[in-house]
């Protein structure tokens, strides 16, 4: 008997089934390998993201589609756009675990199921770039999140890690309902979830389709963070173990805006006005919360949680931008890379101050820090200068980007200057959160213990995102250009043939 | 300098800074002694001085030179740098009265173990101010103006420990660098109109700009960013409270440079921006009102640098008003007035400064006589105020002069002529009154307080403020007219155009000079009754105080983050409010509500009819499923509400029969079930007075509170719009779907299944079930870990089930929580397991072709499994199942094995998780209707996957040693943890 299913090209799926069989390998061996022997799972998934690492590496510039039904559309896309996310999410994997090493030892939390989920997440978030069907889209959400509901009751039975978990499962749950129901909606508006064919039903789906448009973007609103959405942000950030936090906040949101990109341009094109505008409302209301509340904040990893949510503001700017400039797409994903770097560091010196669980996180806690360790603070200012937007540092370059290509886009579409304008004035207002550390560290006098944090790996994840973050910020024409490869593929194109 | 070197009074000033940190971070600082160390750092300030003034003569033409470089080439963006005879002169300022300020700072902060950090912030702050009176475009420009907001903070607030330090130093950072932002949103409409950002650009589109529809818009953003920096009315009341200064800082920042940054942006916008309505009037209003406020507050004064603050005030306003003209005079008066006013008051300052460190005091209702003790700090004294009182032959007189006659120059109305005029006059009489107090309190009369012991200044200190008080003297020197081309340059670059400029203090008998005698006799008369006017002044309740405004917007701004704050109280069920409420708002606003509302309108309601005879089935279901959800919600009792939960869900099963879609049906009733058993798991562990206050709490929250109002109605709008939104896509169909018939089509022929959702399952979706059974394995783990690794980590009993004594066990056989079970029932536990396992690999084999797959058979089994926790207990089920303890593993070789199949055929089908059937191949005897193909063994994998993961929340669920003690020890082990930590970082 011949069959004839979908064709799965196993050479596009790699690197996420490797990312997948290595956690399920972690799962099975653990069984096998006594608990008193650690470090094993640590290697093991440093060894599936670099192999993973390896094989996307190789597959930049092809562009293929696979999971094709007969006569359909490809369910699974690898374009340029695919690849550099996946590049983007390896990354935040691999610097998370070297970050992990020494923090889960020291807080006691270093269980083989920790990589488990992570590498289970890690392959959802990859699915997220690639998957051109809703179905598919939702899927990769929920893998993409279990395990980070999990992962942030880690540190169990601590009060906050527990609540933590709890709220971002039940909110998260409900986000997810929202998403299915928009999922069915646009399915009903359009007869089909697959992206290109969503494109060309939703102009004719009317109220149905816009309706089934703005439960997309909730869902996707509360997992890139984005206000009214963000209300968990703060309290699952600070009560996580502050590894997951770190990797929480790379990983997730730009999981989130890597479909919701995808599904703007491939699927929405025909009601992009309406979604600019929508996109462009919630992106102002992010910049002005995050930015504005993240002041008042002492504890360093709510401020950070606050920042977050601000900057996912600034990527929805490229966001809006990117349906009338053919620069927006790309200084998202620009944005996101310098993002990665920065927010990863900065949340390794947190690790670093952080001697006792939930010790050593106030604001207060960081004066005079650069008398003692003037290293620590010197690279925690700069990482503090790149969130702020500060030349010469990827955070500025990532913002000049994005706001030209805002600028760019307000001359083909709906008018964007509004959101540059806020902003261009919500940065200088972060300047004030973000400096007040460099200013606690530098001016004030402050004592208190360190934990002597001289772990090579925690060093060469430092050092990548210290040498990252100046490269972006001296050097970042060559990463504009790859930037500007990593087109999306099939959303237009396949929709006309 | 050359254009190529415009960028070195910039650079050797922060050089200078760079210097300051190192020596002061270094040993060297102890061998080095403040004055000395003071002095070394003057040599950076003079040379940027030596470098401005070497190459103002060259700009006398009024041309600028502009350097920049491409600074970041890739986002093509530039520095630039922008420097003509206006920036000349501020550089002017900035470097030579800084070089002054540094030396006297030496000597007065003579003995401060941190006077480093002040001379450091002192330089910081002099690069930026420099800065900010040479770039060359809006960006660089606004960079240094925060610069000088940020270092200006850290200088007034150097004295951290006071209080009105720190309150004044944020005060001042709060209004100017807020004006900042401000400046920075006008100054990017500006070059958005302009078209460019560099200075060179926007000079040149003053036509664009004027005609713009954004000019009004611009020009608030702009001015109100000049005007908070120049303390104007009523954004000046930062600039009193940051006397809290050390002084050197005041004398420096709030006499010649910082507060003049407003009044050089305005200069330089002037020939683009200026010379409109809007402009005149906004200048010259805010600008008077300004001069009145600030000469009328500040006779009322005792503090001496506060009487000084409010004359600086006064001064900074004429200038405002100044720009605001569109006459040549006034870019004279301007230019001249600029540079007298920075020298006397810098003077005033810094002999105030030596007063009140010699003294310990700078209150005139305790000074007096002092002229004796200090004379040549008199002398200084006097000369500056006459200067400030504009009296000749001094600087301060001419800059009167000029004023005066800008003020009735002809293109002026009578009127506006006679409004000015008399404002000035005005004016200058105050100031007058006031320069006469100062010198006559502290320095004449008699000593008021004879606890005040007064010595001269060391010379150094005395040199400091000696030159410009001399200077201020000079214009009346015959060569003093050689300055007058650069003067006239500058006031042209503010201009626009050429402006003549002479410093001639006799220009005849004409009306300013009659209208000078006018003030300085009315300023005498004031002087003469001080006492009576200040005590009226005092009986005048200030009743607009823009301090209580300033104050309520940061009570405003408290407010605003208690409120964020309060909002994000942890409160799950308020985040959820606004989540569902904004998702409402978005929805209704992006969703296009009109044809929503359009459709639901002429919504032709279908007649019900009872018609076929399944429909009364259907309804009877609709019914049963609403019903039963309701009750889920209003019963009391737990264990009742999850039992009408789950008959809701059967409910929706018996449509889904009805439809007739057997698959979905099937996975609906086991999963449902499966849902349960898991709930009574859940609820079983918990204690009950737990569960007991549960109930309590939720009686509670049934009574009538007003908070329910509010629940009400965020659900009811909730639930109104996915009403409406889901009524629209019934009516809206029938679409047809592009998907189902397609599945219809190609199930057979393609995957050779008849069952389209086992199709669907492992061959058309089978990606998606790859990721699905991923999910539900996670969910597994995720319960297992958040429950259950603690206990079997930490000395917990159910891991050591197997080492207890057989006797214990048979005693512990009972149903879960204790229970005792009847043996009908055990009998009905052993059979049902078999059972379930026969159907599970029914299931499996016929899934393509018979409703059910892997997905039910493992649930099935689950099922059973878990019908075994509850009749038998935990230990009992461990004991006789052994394999349950494989749960993980159950997971983990199931994904695995999904991804064999697939590769499998891969390599022989050359397609990933593509269909392959072993059996055919292989000519296997095989019964009918079943194939040993990858679809088999990717259903097998699925079952397993599902086994196992249910298996890890039983064996979390049913295990009945969770209690505290987990906890505890978990606890205990994070504290020894601690220790260690704590060890290791002593040893």
């Amino acid at each position: 008997m011949e069959f004839q299913v979908p064709a799965i090209n196993l050479a596009l799926l790699s690197p996420v089934l490797i990312v997948m069989v290595t956690g399920a390998l972690i799962m099975l061996l653990e069984f096998f390998i006594p608990e008193t022997r650690k470090g094993w799972y640590t290697w093991l998934s440093l060894v599936g993201i670099v192999l993973a690492f390896a094989q996307t590496a190789t597959m930049w510039g092809s562009e293929a589609g696979t999971f094709t039904p007969v006569g359909g559309q490809p369910m699974v896309l690898l374009d340029n756009y695919a690849t550099f996310l996946n590049l983007i999410f390896l990354i935040t994997g691999a610097l998370t675990i070297l970050l992990a090493i020494s923090y889960l030892r020291r807080t006691g939390l270093d269980r083989a199921e920790f990589y488990m989920l992570l590498l289970f997440s890690l392959s959802g978030m990859m699915l997220m770039g690639m998957a051109n069907d809703l179905i598919l889209v939702f899927l990769a959400l929920e893998i993409l999140s279990i395990p980070l509901y999990i992962m942030a009751g880690l540190a169990w039975p601590r009060g906050e890690s527990e609540e933590s978990a709890m709220k971002y499962f039940l909110l998260g749950a409900f986000s997810s309902g929202i998403f299915v129901f928009g999922i069915a909606l646009t399915y009903g508006a359009t007869g089909s979830t697959a992206l290109p064919q969503v494109l060309t039903g939703i102009a004719n789906g009317g109220a149905l389709g816009l309706a089934g448009a703005a439960f997309l973007l909730v869902g996707l609103g509360f997992k890139v963070a984005a206000a009214p959405f963000h209300m968990w942000t703060p309290d699952v950030y600070e009560g996580a173990p502050t590894i997951v936090t770190a990797f929480m906040s790379v990983g997730a949101k730009v999981g989130g805006f890597a479909a919701m990109l995808r599904i703007f341009l491939a699927a929405l094109p025909e009601i992009g006005d309406t979604w600019v505008t929508a996109v462009a409302v919630l992106s102002a209301l992010t910049l002005i919360i995050g930015n504005v509340v993240a002041i008042t904040q002492s504890n360093i990893k709510r401020m950070l949680a606050y920042s977050s949510i601000a900057h996912a503001g600034y990527i929805m700017i490229a966001v809006a931008a990117s349906a009338n400039s053919e620069r927006g797409l790309s200084a998202a994903l620009f944005y996101m890379f310098a993002y990665l770097f920065t927010t990863l560091g900065a949340f390794a010196i947190v690790m670093a101050r952080e001697h006792q669980l939930g010790e050593g996180l106030q604001l207060n806690d960081y004066k005079g820090l650069a008398r003692r360790h003037p290293l620590l603070a010197l690279v925690m200012a700069y990482f503090m200068l790149s969130l702020t937007g500060v030349p010469p540092t990827g955070g500025f370059s990532g913002k000049f980007y994005l706001f030209r290509a805002a600028i760019e886009a307000s001359s083909a579409g709906p008018d964007l200057l509004w959101l540059v304008l806020i902003g261009v004035v919500t940065s200088v207002i972060s300047g004030y959160y973000y400096l007040r550390l460099v200013y606690l560290m530098y001016m004030t006098d402050g004592d208190g213990t360190l934990v002597e944090e001289r772990h090579p790996a925690v060093v060469t994840a430092v050092a990548v995102t210290v040498a990252f973050t100046l490269l972006l910020g001296f050097m970042p024409g060559t990463w504009f250009d790859v930037t500007r490869q990593a087109v999306l593929w099939g959303g237009r194109l396949l929709a006309g043939g | 300098m050359s254009e190529t070197t415009l960028f070195w009074p910039i650079l050797i000033v922060f050089i200078g800074a760079l210097f300051a940190l190192i020596i002061g971070l270094s040993p060297l600082r102890q061998r080095l002694s403040i004055p000395l160390f003071a002095t070394l750092l003057a040599i950076f300030s003079f040379s940027a001085f030596l470098l401005d003034i070497s190459t103002w003569p060259s700009l006398n033409d009024g041309r600028a030179l502009v350097w920049q470089i491409n600074w970041l080439p890739s986002l093509g963006l530039t520095l630039s740098l922008y420097y003509d005879s206006l920036s000349a002169l501020f550089v002017f300022l900035v470097s030579g009265i800084g070089t002054l300020v540094l030396i006297y700072a030496g000597q007065y902060l003579k003995g401060d173990e941190n006077a480093w950090r002040f001379l450091h912030y002192l330089l910081l702050f002099m690069g930026s101010m420099i800065g900010v009176v040479m770039a060359g475009d809006i960006i660089t420009l606004f960079i240094f103006w925060e610069g000088t907001s940020i270092t200006s903070y850290l200088l007034i607030a150097y004295k951290s420990k006071y209080e009105e330090a720190r309150e004044g130093a944020f005060k001042a950072l709060f209004i100017t660098g807020g004006g900042g932002i401000a400046m920075l949103a006008g100054l990017l409409i500006v070059a958005h109109v302009a078209g460019g950002t560099d200075f060179v650009t926007i000079l040149q589109s003053g036509e664009a700009l004027r005609n713009s529809n954004l000019y009004p818009v611009m020009l608030a953003l702009v001015a109100f960013g000049a005007f908070t920096k120049s303390a104007q009315f009523p954004a000046h009341i930062w600039l009193p409270d940051a006397m809290s200064a050390p002084t050197p800082a005041s004398a420096y920042l709030h006499s010649a440079t910082m507060v003049k940054a407003g009044i050089y942006l305005l200069e330089r916008l002037n020939p683009a921006m200026g010379s409109t309505e809007a402009w005149f009037w906004l200048l010259t209003l805010v600008g008077g009102i300004t001069m009145l406020t600030g000469a009328y507050l500040g006779l009322k004064q005792n503090d001496l640098k506060a009487l000084l603050a409010y004359s600086t005030i006064s001064q900074l306003g004429v200038f405002v008003m100044l720009i605001g003209q569109e006459v040549e005079a006034a870019f004279k008066a301007l230019i001249i007035g600029i540079l007298a006013h920075a020298l006397y008051k810098s003077a005033l300052f810094m002999v105030v400064g030596i007063v009140d460190h010699e003294t310990g005091t700078r209150n005139v209702t305790r000074l007096g006589g002092l002229r004796r003790a200090m004379p040549v700090s008199f002398v200084l004294a006097t000369i500056g105020a006459l200067s400030m009182a504009g009296l000749p032959p001094l600087f301060g007189f001419l800059a009167k002069e000029t004023l005066l006659a800008a003020a009735v120059h002809p293109t002026f109305s009578p009127l506006e002529s006679y409004l000015l005029a008399s404002a000035i006059v005005v004016a200058g009489a105050l100031l007058l009154a006031q320069s006469g107090m100062l010198v006559y309190e502290t320095f004449l009369g008699q000593a008021k307080d004879k606890s005040v012991h007064a010595h001269e200044a060391p010379w150094p200190m005395l040199l400091a403020p000696a030159i410009p008080a001399l200077l201020s003297l000079t214009v009346s020197l015959p060569n003093a007219r050689t300055v007058e081309p650069y003067l006239a340059s500058a006031a042209a670059n503010a201009f626009g155009t050429a402006v003549k400029v002479s410093l001639d203090l006799w220009t005849g008998i004409n009306t300013p000079l009659i209208l000078s005698v006018v003030a300085i006799t009315l300023g005498s008369l004031l002087f003469g009754q001080r006492a009576q006017v200040r005590a009226w002044q005092n009986r005048i309740p200030a009743t607009v105080s823009f301090n209580r405004v300033y104050e309520s917007a940061l009570r405003l701004i408290d407010a605003g983050a208690y409120w964020a704050t309060r909002l994000q109280g942890g409160r799950l069920r308020l985040y959820l409010a606004i989540m569902l409420l904004s998702m409402v708002g978005l929805v209704l606003r992006f969703g296009a509500t009109l044809p929503l509302v359009n459709l639901l309108a002429n919504l032709t309601w279908p007649t019900p009819t009872a018609d076929g005879e399944l429909a009364i089935l259907r309804i009877f279901s609709l019914v049963f499923i609403v019903v039963t959800a309701l009750a889920s919600v209003l019963l009391e009792r737990d264990f009742a509400a999850i039992l009408a939960m789950g008959a809701s869900g059967l409910g929706i099963v018996a449509l889904m029969v009805l439809e007739p879609a057997p698959d979905v049906a099937l996975v609906q009733v086991v999963v449902d079930i499966l849902a349960m058993v898991i709930l009574v798991l859940a609820l079983a562990r918990l204690p009950r007075p737990q569960r007991r206050k549960a109930q309590e709490l939720t009686l509670k929250l049934k009574s009538f509170r007003p908070g329910l109002l509010w629940d009400g109605f965020v659900a009811l709008s909730v639930g109104a719009l996915v009403t409406a939104v889901t009524l629209t896509a019934l009516v809206s169909r029938p679409r047809e779907s592009l998907v189902t018939p397609y599945f219809e089509e190609n199930a057979k022929p393609l995957a050779g299944a008849t069952d389209i959702v086992g199709a669907i399952i492992v061959d058309f979706r089978a990606l998606d079930t790859l990721i699905e059974i991923s999910v539900f394995g996670m969910a597994g783990v995720g319960m297992y870990m958040l429950l259950r690794y603690a206990a079997r980590k930490y000395g917990d009993v159910g891991a050591q089930v197997e080492e207890l004594p057989a006797p214990i066990q048979r005693l512990r056989s009972r149903g879960i929580g204790g229970a005792k079970t009847s043996s009908f029932v055990h009998a009905l536990a052993y059979f049902s397991l078999p059972l379930a396992l026969v159907v599970a690999i029914t299931h499996i084999m016929y899934g393509h072709d018979q409703p059910g797959d892997g997905f039910t058979s493992g649930v099935i089994v689950s099922l059973a499994v878990g019908f075994w926790y509850v009749v038998f207990g935990y230990y009992e089920t461990q004991r006789r199942l052994p394999w349950l303890k494989y749960d993980a593993q159950m997971v983990s070789v199931g994904l695995l094995l999904v991804v064999l199949s697939g590769l499998l055929a891969a390599f022989i089908n050359g397609t990933f998780l593509s269909p392959l059937n072993f059996g055919a191949m292989l000519a296997l005897p095989l019964p009918k209707g079943f194939y040993l193909s990858t679809a088999f063994l990717f259903e097998v994998a699925i079952s397993l996957t599902v086994v196992g993961s249910v298996t890890l929340m039983l064996n979390t669920l049913g295990h009945p040693g969770q209690t505290q003690e987990e906890a505890k020890a978990r606890l205990q082990e994070i504290a020894r943890l601690e220790e260690e930590n704590e060890k290791q970082a002593k040893g």
